[in-house]
């Protein structure tokens, strides 16, 4: 009883924020300006293929931006032996996150701009101006850039709980480093990996303010598609629910995917 | 016991804040209450000098202005409008957006009787005129600007080597392939298409499917020169240099202007799109009478005075133009000559087949 009491506070807040709201949103997808059920707004989807594998693709190469850069830097901070370090460290990850979004945002769009301080500092070097906003590789630089602290949180915690002793264990069983890292950290910390992953892809996939400020317009990705029918020129509430319905599906198949890789590793490692 | 010495002072700040509420709250206005509903940054609000429009409104007719929310655009607007879960008692509206208000039966009636000073408003940008509100039933313009073009002169020479007045002369300039990589382009459908319609020769307004499909192939012709689709960005990328040339309304073309010296307007040759924001009352208004209280406060020339001092657009409001310092009385791009207004389509809504065949051949244009 006592523990059906402390589970209520989170069950009345996902049904209310989280339950409700997302079946309101399947519900719209499958409605017309007449409130009937319908099909169209799904068959729609097709038309818009080509964004939807675009954001996909853009999506995985921040992820994996994100993963390279969080990963070595995770294994190391672990090995970090001086607490004040670690914590000065943290805490430097961390900082980004204190600004807004917005902001830190237009504060790149002021650093790539053609005119902008990248450029400037190129100057100096006489190294001709080079262009990147407003194509892919803005987009993807600063997705991987807000993002990064979601991606080494987690990664971090995993690898700090492996128990030093099973790291000691392959050492003397004649492991060599490499050897330790591949079969034994890598294995332990896929938890971590899994969830860093599962939140930097869809904190990605759903961005819609980096590729329209970064991307000049004219790299629309899902998630500036989804608002446009909501707050554009055209109001399709109905269409952009399909959308967000179809969306959120194709995110569930994916890390559902992924738990199961995940499912599979730690059973391995208990055999 | 320990617990209490931290839980007492606790109770007394919550209750003296509690306090400080109600006492905030309770400033006793007698006659009721207004919400209203506003662009953001759209009615001088005590900053920069000006005057505080709500709290003067507040001491004046002693109402109490219990919402004052804001919108980025008058689609959002029109989104929460058609919801129908909030209710307001005046909104503010974009032209093509208050016909379609009309349309829909979501905005009413405004008796002008009542208003003392709505003869202050100008004829050329009431609804009649611009075709917007066909009988001045529904709306009251509270600002109007013009759409143009603004480049930076000094740079358009030292790339082209032709001095830019003969390279900006109208919208073709957007599609001058000199100019490639450095021009800029409205982010929104409606007034790329304008702009592309212009060009052909065409009504903003047309609703016939070729015109249209042929504004699309010239839109898709342009998107190699384009270096970006903005809206608000605009201002940055032409105030830096990092941009030579983009379409923009005269309010921003003036405040850009400012802070950059180079930047120079051009009225384009083709023609161009006017369009006015105007006040409006919701159909659902709970507080009518004093929506016309505060829409006649707005039409009143020194509050339009300040408004306009305060959003850099120009005033409908004749009392208002003529109280205007003189550098901008006589400024051509807030107050272009007849002429020009002549020249300036507004924009009407059209029909729901061409609005999402618009939006889906500018979103592959844009991909």
């Amino acid at each position: 009883m006592k523990k059906l009491i402390s589970f209520m506070p989170y069950c009345i807040w996902m049904a209310l924020f989280v339950v409700a709201p997302t079946l309101i949103v399947v519900c719209f997808g499958f409605l017309n300006e007449n409130y009937s059920l319908t099909l169209e707004n799904i068959l729609k989807i097709g038309g818009y293929f080509k964004i939807i594998v675009k954001s996909l693709i853009f999506t995985t190469i921040a992820t994996a931006v994100c993963l390279i850069i969080a990963y070595p830097f995770s294994y190391f901070l672990s090995k970090v032996k001086n607490n004040i370090l670690k914590k000065f460290c943290i805490v430097l990850i961390t900082i980004p996150m204190w600004t807004n979004l917005l902001l830190r945002t237009y504060s790149w769009m002021t650093i790539l701009e053609k005119n902008g301080l990248l450029n400037g500092i190129l100057k100096i070097f006489n190294i001709g101006p080079i262009r990147i906003i407003n194509t892919p590789i803005a987009i993807i630089l600063v997705m991987a850039y807000d993002f990064l602290p979601f991606m080494i949180m987690p990664i971090y915690s995993a690898i700090s709980k492996i128990d030093t002793n099973i790291i000691e264990a392959s050492e003397d069983l004649g492991a060599n480093k490499i050897k330790t890292l591949k079969f034994i950290i890598l294995p332990l910390s896929t938890s971590g990996i899994i969830s860093g992953v599962s939140i930097v892809f869809v904190s990605c996939a759903c961005s819609f303010l980096i590729p329209r400020l970064l991307g000049g317009g004219s790299n629309v990705l899902i998630g500036e598609l989804i608002e446009s029918q909501f707050m554009g020129t055209i109001y399709n509430p109905w269409f952009g629910s399909a959308l967000a319905t179809f969306f959120m599906f194709l995110i569930v198949i994916i890390m559902a995917i992924s738990n199961r890789f995940k499912k599979n590793e730690t059973e391995n490692l208990v055999v | 016991m320990k617990k209490l010495f931290f839980i007492i002072p606790l109770i007394i700040i919550f209750i003296v804040l509690l306090c400080l509420k109600l006492k905030l709250s309770k400033k006793n206005f007698k006659n009721g209450e207004i919400r209203i509903f506003c662009w953001g940054q759209y009615i001088a609000d005590g900053s920069d000098g000006s005057l505080n429009i709500l709290e003067a409104f507040e001491k004046e007719e002693n109402i109490n202005v219990a919402a004052f929310n804001t919108f980025d655009s008058a689609e959002q607007m029109y989104a929460k409008l058609k919801n129908g879960n909030c209710n307001y008692d005046v909104v503010f509206s974009s032209d093509y957006m208050i016909k379609r208000l009309i349309n829909e039966n979501l905005i009413q009636k405004i008796d002008t009787q009542k208003l003392k000073n709505y003869e202050n408003i100008n004829q050329n940008f009431k609804g009649s005129v611009l075709g917007y509100d066909k009988y001045d039933e529904y709306s009251i313009p509270y600002s109007w600007g013009h759409m143009a073009i603004t480049y930076n002169s000094k740079l358009i020479k030292l790339l082209t080597g032709i001095d830019a007045e003969k390279v900006v002369t109208g919208w073709e300039a957007l599609f001058n392939p000199l100019l490639n990589q450095e021009v800029l382009m409205f982010i929104n459908s409606r007034d790329s298409f304008s702009i592309a319609q212009k060009l052909l020769g065409n009504s903003l307004n047309t609703q016939n499917k070729e015109h249209i499909l042929s504004a699309s192939n010239v839109l898709k012709k342009q998107r190699k020169i384009v270096q970006a689709y903005v809206m608000d960005e605009m201002f940055d990328k032409m105030e830096s240099g990092s941009a030579l040339i983009s379409p923009a309304y005269s309010g921003d073309i003036i405040s850009m202007m400012k802070n950059n010296k180079d930047l120079k307007y051009c009225f384009p040759k083709q023609g161009s799109n006017i369009f006015v924001d105007a006040v409006c009352i919701p159909k659902n208004a709970k507080n009518k009478d004093n929506a016309l209280k505060f829409i006649d406060f707005l039409c009143r020339g020194d509050v339009a005075l300040e408004n306009a001092m305060f959003i850099n657009y120009s005033t409908p409001n004749k009392k208002a133009y003529e109280m205007l310092p003189n550098e901008l009385k006589n400024n051509k791009i807030a107050y272009p000559p007849y002429e020009i207004i002549k020249k300036c389509e507004a924009h009407m809504p059209l029909t729901k087949e061409n609005t999402a065949l618009i939006e889906t051949l500018w979103a592959n244009i844009r991909n």
